[in-house]
């Protein structure tokens, strides 16, 4: 009994040897992962005939293993020699009642007329191309704020970033004074000038929530993801938040010589967008500093004011991209709409919190720039802007498209939420 | 040429402790040797035959019996199938005895993914002269990648009964075993028992509980 085992065991291990060799050797595991190219491979599906009896096999449910799938592979391999193709890996699918093989066409024939002609051969079920499927969207940035950003549905910021992040692209921001140290504006500020040294020196809320939706650090796991977040900003402080005495105040309050100091400075520092998140009355000295940069190629953007006559100045200035919020009703020709209403940004003391206002959707439009002018120098005013029909909704996909080289981008794509609507 | 490539014909080889059928040793517990050859055409129809070999007196191997079988098989829907068919068997004794075990036996059956049942007729099983019935139901689950769990359960009932058969009712043999995959290879590990334990007049294969231990690898 011992001696019969003995044998049986023999023979046993002797089998398995030989198979681990034979393993070992380099045959295709069948869920191995395919190193070639899928648009150069066709599926061929081999007929799997339904389970039956077998006598002496105490098994049921093969999929695909025992001794059938010997024959199935050596079909495979016969059918791929006569056809030019490398047998790559196999996967038995009984349900369907077919194994699949998976076949690497080799340059210079065509993966489609090969799977018409294997489809042809006894013993095929059918043969077809191997296909590619896109997931929609790519993976969002970790900021945990950026799900509740409304540019990142209406703009898309994902598929923005995946052209261009405004890297290298210098923006002044002239405003209140910017919060530097906000962990999500950390490292964000090229330069920082004071151009009304005489007041208060805290971090203002107005220039710090502008600074963020331009160029707040995306994927740093903190607050928001900014329209640029490889932008360069020129925190230029020339506004001052007025004091808590005086009621119903404005959120910022700049005035001419400290604005035009602030102009200066950033024109003089090749900044290639400003953004003049204010309003007020038409100045000839500001309007000359702001034709200077005009002419130089600067990219202007102005915040609408719809209770001064022609959206105030600079909006109203020649030139300059004067953009309102989503609220503004009527929207007069030539302003430009953008998001503006309940938008997280940053907040001094290193947090966020929600705005509204023209001034925020101006915010929009500068990172929007940015983006564009990392892509391209010529774009520079508002004609380089793409807007969705009906209404003056800046479409920013389009407009960055625009400015790039034509790729394989999500943002040519199409939106999401369109697709579905089309089904 | 397409037909001998469109032929699916399956060879292995397979190697058990035990040559045991329905619970009952027919290699008087004597390891056999099998190769077998299987071939499944494209519209159903199907064949195979096995050829069983045996360590003889002396330490010689010889051949201990064939076994034969044809059938038709087709998918009644998606993980369904049926199959009908005959099989037939040619044994002679392990042990010098002039004694032969052979039987043929017509048989239909479903099978799904995990489990198959089948019914089997035979006109004068093992010589005897008596009509038998044997219905069985095999199972199988894969809890992971290369293993395999495997349980059988029969009953075999002479029709009209026969003495031969001691008087019994009916005999119930199981089967329960793991299996494990590597290749183009399998190894098995089963147990198998069956009651009451048949009556055999000397020189008849004893049935014996046991654990078989097999192995095959396929071409």
């Amino acid at each position: 009994m011992a001696r019969r085992l003995g044998f049986a065991l023999a023979i046993g291990l002797g089998i398995g040897l030989a198979s681990l060799g034979a393993a070992r050797a380099g045959e295709a595991a069948p869920h191995a992962a395919d190193p070639a190219d899928p648009a150069r491979q066709i599926l061929v599906l081999l007929r799997l005939a339904p389970e039956h009896y077998r006598p002496g096999a105490d098994y049921v449910g093969s999929y695909g293993e025992g001794p059938a799938r010997g024959a199935h592979r050596r079909l495979a391999s016969q059918l791929a020699r006569r056809h030019g193709l490398t047998l790559a890996s196999d996967w038995p699918l009984p349900l369907v009642g077919v194994d699949c093989f998976v076949m690497n066409v080799p340059a210079g024939q065509s993966p489609d007329a090969a799977a018409a002609a294997l489809s042809l051969e006894r013993g095929v079920a059918w043969s077809e191309a191997m296909n590619l499927y896109h997931g929609q969207g790519a993976p969002a940035p970790n900021d945990p704020l950026f799900p509740v950003q409304p540019a990142a549905r209406e703009w898309r910021l994902t598929d923005l970033h995946e052209i261009a992040t405004g890297r290298a692209v210098k923006v002044a921001v002239v405003d209140t004074l910017v919060e530097r140290s906000h962990p999500d504006l950390a490292g964000q500020v090229e330069i920082a000038e004071n151009f009304v040294g005489d007041r208060p020196g805290g971090a203002e809320a107005h220039g710090t929530g502008v600074a963020g939706i331009i160029a707040a650090r995306a994927d740093n796991g903190l607050g928001i993801a900014g329209v640029a977040p490889g932008a360069r900003l020129l925190a230029l402080r020339a506004c001052w938040e007025p004091p808590a005495s005086q009621g119903a105040k404005p959120a910022s309050v700049c005035d001419s010589l400290s604005l035009a100091k602030a102009l200066h400075f950033a024109i003089a520092h090749n900044a290639q967008v400003i953004n003049l998140s204010l309003s007020g009355p038409a100045d000839p000295l500001l309007g000359r500093l702001i034709d200077v940069a005009l002419a130089r190629g600067v990219t202007v953007v102005g915040a609408f004011d719809p209770g001064l006559p022609g959206g105030g100045f600079p909006a109203s200035h020649a030139g300059v991209v004067a953009v309102a919020d989503e609220s503004l009703r009527p929207r007069p020709a030539g302003v430009f709409v953008a998001p503006g209403h309940d938008v997280p940004t940053t907040q001094p003391g290193g947090r966020w919190f929600l705005v509204s206002g023209s001034s925020y959707a101006a915010a929009h439009v500068s990172g929007l720039f940015a983006l564009v002018r990392e892509r391209t120098g010529r774009a520079r005013g508002a004609s380089a802007l793409a807007t969705l029909s009906p209404g003056s909704a800046i479409d920013s996909c389009a407009t960055l498209l625009r400015a790039s080289r034509a790729r394989e981008w999500a943002c040519a794509r199409g939106p999401a939420p369109s697709a579905i609507a089309r089904r | 040429m397409a037909a001998p490539a469109a032929a699916q014909m399956a060879l292995s080889v397979s190697a058990d402790s035990d040559d045991r059928f329905r619970g009952v040793s027919l290699s008087d517990a004597k390891p056999v040797v099998s190769a077998n050859i299987a071939y499944d055409h494209d519209s159903g129809a199907y064949a195979g035959a096995s050829v069983i070999g045996v360590e003889g007196p002396g330490n010689d191997p010889r051949v201990l019996g064939y076994i034969g079988y044809a059938g038709y098989s087709a998918r009644a829907r998606p993980g369904l199938a049926w199959d009908v068919g005959v099989t037939t068997a040619r044994y002679t004794a392990p042990t010098k005895g002039g004694y032969t075990a052979e039987y043929t036996e017509i048989y239909a059956g479903l099978v799904t993914e995990n489990v198959s049942a089948r019914l089997y007729y035979s006109p004068d099983y093992f010589g005897e002269g008596g009509q038998t019935l044997y219905a069985d139901l095999d199972g199988a689950v894969r809890p992971a990648r290369r293993w395999r769990l495997f349980g059988h359960v029969g009953a075999l009932a002479p029709l009209g009964g026969q003495a031969g058969f001691g008087g019994h009712r009916a005999y119930v043999d199981v089967r329960a075993g793991v299996a494990f995959a590597l290749g183009r290879c399998e190894l098995r590990l089963a147990w198998t028992a069956i009651d009451p334990k048949p009556y055999y007049p000397s020189g008849y294969p004893e049935a014996r509980d046991g654990v078989v231990l097999g192995a095959s690898y396929g071409f």
